[in-house]
């Protein structure tokens, strides 16, 4: 049992479709495949970066993990397949924090305490200071949580997210309202915490950068489809096929 | 009979000599570019024959004093309230009316038995007492239900990501909606409380108005509005709290995904 992947993905395929039979009513749509063949594996306390265009199911490929949406083909999370978990045990489990910072209301240690609440965590004698320090950020717990710069929301909402003790972490695009420099410092703290409670990192990310201090595993996903898995460093010494040359190579091409 | 004075009938000359004012009102409008006479003359048309038709109908309810007949006009009564809010609602949200209709037939048969009992002390079902109070209490906890329904589901379209991450957190669909409900719930219930609050002041409330023309002491008119007033607002707030639990199960799946 302790041996089993943190994640393990087979051949999972998520279409425009799909995602609309969830709704109630959903306005005729295109037919596109948003997740096509999708197979993965991180190991407990691994780390594993996902790459791609915009709009090619990266953001979809996290909400997977979680069950906000419904894939085809099997996700399982810990060994188990997210059907058999309770919605919110996994959730709580595999915690995804999205690309927008979405704030609660109140301090930012009202806004902490928010997700112990719906969770049923008592707030006190939390470690606060520990979770917004792997997140590098260094604010006044009584400040009002909008007077944050973006950034620093984004760093509060992964904070949020830690003192969840996850077991494993799905960051969408953590470094993207950072400078080069925050975005370094925050990674390489976040990766020490990862370490320290022997949680997964699933981080989407459109900055090959953000891979030399990840390191770690990489997967990069050309329209639904894995393009590349392979080690990190591959990535970023160059050894790819065309395909995912010509997409890292193009400056800009990726939001 | 509440009170004992006699009331004037307007007659068939009086309802025409009052409908000159819309056919004038009509006319200036027109004098000023603003051409209303086809939406007037069928508002005209429907009012006259929707109201006079209500008239008859109860008035041979009144006169028969059977229990069945007035259940059947307060059923009939809660049909076309509920089937009425559902449509207004399917445009957020659809297949609503049937459990809308539901939520308002339960709360108006508590709140009417427990305001006839308590509060008037009616004997039996008495048509001239359950047929007024029940249709104030379903005219309004119908817009109630509609506003509290449309605002939700109108805030949870507009807000799904946010949701989203409350979810994510590990959030129950109530948790990650109580913002939510918490607005639908008081703009549903901000009317009667606003009421309440000019009640008298600028203007006699409807009640209180109807019960002076058919001759009653003006004080047990204001008796009748308060007891009213706060029968609305229970009623109104019943309903909102019920259907807002009804629309937030269908937004969401049994994984906990949203449905808008």
């Amino acid at each position: 049992m302790a041996d089993e992947p943190a994640i393990e993905l087979t051949d999972v395929r998520v279409t425009a479709r799909g995602l609309r039979e969830l709704l109630l009513d959903a306005p005729a749509g295109d037919e596109g495949v948003i997740l096509d063949g999708v197979s993965l594996r991180v190991p407990r306390g691994g780390v594993l970066s996902i790459l791609g265009e915009s709009g090619g199911g990266k953001t979809t490929l996290l909400r997977c993990i979680n069950r906000m949406v419904e894939a085809e083909g099997a996700v399982k999370v810990l060994g188990r397949d997210v059907r058999e978990w309770d919605v919110r045990e996994l959730r709580r489990t595999a915690v995804f924090v999205p690309q927008r910072s979405f704030l609660f209301g109140g301090s930012v240690r009202a806004e902490l305490v928010h997700a112990l609440r719906w969770n049923g965590i008592g707030a006190i004698k939390m470690p606060y200071g520990e979770a917004l320090q792997a997140v590098g950020l260094d604010v006044d717990q009584h400040k009002p949580a909008s007077e944050l710069s973006e950034g620093q929301r984004h760093r509060l909402c992964i904070a949020r997210a830690l003192l969840l003790f996850p077991k494993i972490l799905l960051l969408d695009e953590p470094t993207g309202a950072l400078d080069v420099r925050t975005a370094r410092e925050m990674l390489a703290a976040l990766l020490a915490w990862a370490r320290a409670h022997e949680a997964t990192l699933v981080c989407v990310t459109h900055r090959p950068e953000d891979l030399e201090v990840l390191g770690g595993e990489a997967l990069i996903l050309l329209k639904g489809k894995v393009a590349a898995y392979c080690a990190a460093s591959d990535i970023l010494e160059g050894r790819v096929n065309a395909d995912v040359g010509a997409f890292l190579g193009s400056p800009g091409g990726e939001r | 009979m509440i009170g004992a004075a006699q009331v004037i009938d307007p007659g068939w000359l009086g309802i025409a000599a009052a409908s000159l004012l819309m056919l004038a009102l009509l006319g200036v409008a027109l004098a000023f570019g603003v051409n209303m006479v086809k939406d007037g003359l069928i508002a005209t048309a429907r009012a006259t024959v929707q109201l006079l038709a209500v008239g008859l109908i109860l008035g041979w309810v009144f006169a028969r004093e059977q229990w069945w007949a007035v259940v059947l006009v307060l059923l009939v009564m809660t049909s076309i309230a509920g089937f009425t809010a559902g449509r207004k609602v399917n445009r957020v949200l659809k297949r609503m009316a049937p459990l809308i209709t539901l939520i308002l037939a339960g709360v108006t048969a508590l709140t009417l038995l427990y305001v006839t009992q308590a509060a008037v002390g009616v004997r039996g079902f008495t048509a001239q007492y359950f047929i007024p109070i029940g249709g104030i209490l379903l005219g309004n906890a119908m817009t109630a239900a509609v506003l509290a329904a449309t605002r939700y589901a109108e805030d949870l379209r507009e807000q799904r990501e946010k949701v989203e991450a409350a979810l994510a957190l590990g959030a129950s669909p109530a948790q990650a909606t109580r913002e939510m409900l918490r607005r639908a719930f008081t703009g549903a219930v901000t009317p009667v409380i606003n009421a309440m609050l000019i009640a008298g002041i600028v203007k006699l409330p409807g009640v209180m108005t109807g019960t002076l023309l058919g001759g009653v002491e003006p004080l047990t008119a204001a008796k009748y509005q308060l007891v009213v007033m706060f029968m609305l607002v229970f009623g109104d707030g019943l309903t909102a709290l019920l259907v807002l639990a009804a629309v937030r199960r269908r937004a969401f799946t049994r994984a906990m995904q949203p449905r808008l």
